[in-house]
């Protein structure tokens, strides 16, 4: 794709940290307040997209690296299905010591307003929103390939 | 191979029909007592204060695995049709 003209890009520049910055509230505060690892992941992909509208495509893989993507992709999901296995087992080991840091907070008195108080709940959505952000992006920059072609 | 790919199709769409023709009608199940159990304990045993967050990953966590499972057969599968070898 090419470029959108200066203005647009100078414009897009303002806005990505806020928008990154509100992708990654959205999935940490997922016990808290409304949000997820979906929901926060699907903003940081849809942001992905409109830098490669603006900026051009090819501009924007070089940018952010895409030849990572497909590991981050896999890292999230083995992750979400390894946490998974190890917060089956807490019956069995109920000190483990991961899920008890993250669940500190209710035995200090915090009341269930904390973020350390939800137990595996965090490092799920963080793994979903590995996934989310990498597959989504994954599938618009595939998908965005232009070729130019020189009339005579 | 042909005959195989489409009788494996017909029988997964009349499976699919079937369990069409047995839905129940929208909003049927109004209120369950399991409704008011979410409700009234999430917050206590799961210690999250979002009630979505706690029954998408924690009650139903299992389900949300199958959800991520899709997600990333659906990427795998574009990827072959679009890629170029294994490049972006």
């Amino acid at each position: 794709m090419r470029p959108m003209s200066i203005l647009v890009q100078e414009l897009l520049r303002l806005l990505v940290p806020f928008t990154i910055v509100f992708g990654l509230y959205l999935i940490s505060h997922s016990h808290l307040s409304p949000g997820g690892g979906f929901q926060g992941g699907a903003v940081i992909a849809s942001l992905f997209a409109l830098m490669a509208v603006v900026y051009g495509r090819d501009h924007t893989t070089a940018l952010l690296q895409t030849k990572w993507l497909p590991w981050i992709e896999n890292v999230g999901l083995l992750m979400y299905v390894g946490l998974l296995l190890i917060a089956s087992t807490t019956l069995l080991f109920p000190r483990l010591v991961a899920f008890q840091i993250a669940r500190y907070g209710l035995e200090y008195g915090y009341t269930h307003g904390h973020l350390f108080t939800a137990g595996p709940i965090p490092f799920l959505n963080l793994a979903i929103a590995f996934e989310v952000v990498a597959g989504l992006s994954m599938v618009v920059f595939l998908m965005a390939r232009s070729k130019v072609v020189m009339e005579k | 191979m042909k005959r195989i790919g489409l009788s494996a199709i017909t029988i997964v769409g009349l499976f699919l029909l079937y369990a069409m023709l047995h839905l129940h009608p929208v909003g049927e199940p109004n209120s369950s007592p399991m409704d008011d159990y979410f409700i009234l304990n999430a917050q206590e045993e799961t210690g999250a204060n979002n009630v979505v967050s706690a029954i998408v990953f924690d009650y139903r966590g299992y389900d949300t695995l199958g959800e991520a499972s899709i997600l990333f057969t659906t990427v795998m599968c574009i990827t072959l049709l679009f890629g170029r070898g294994l490049r972006i």
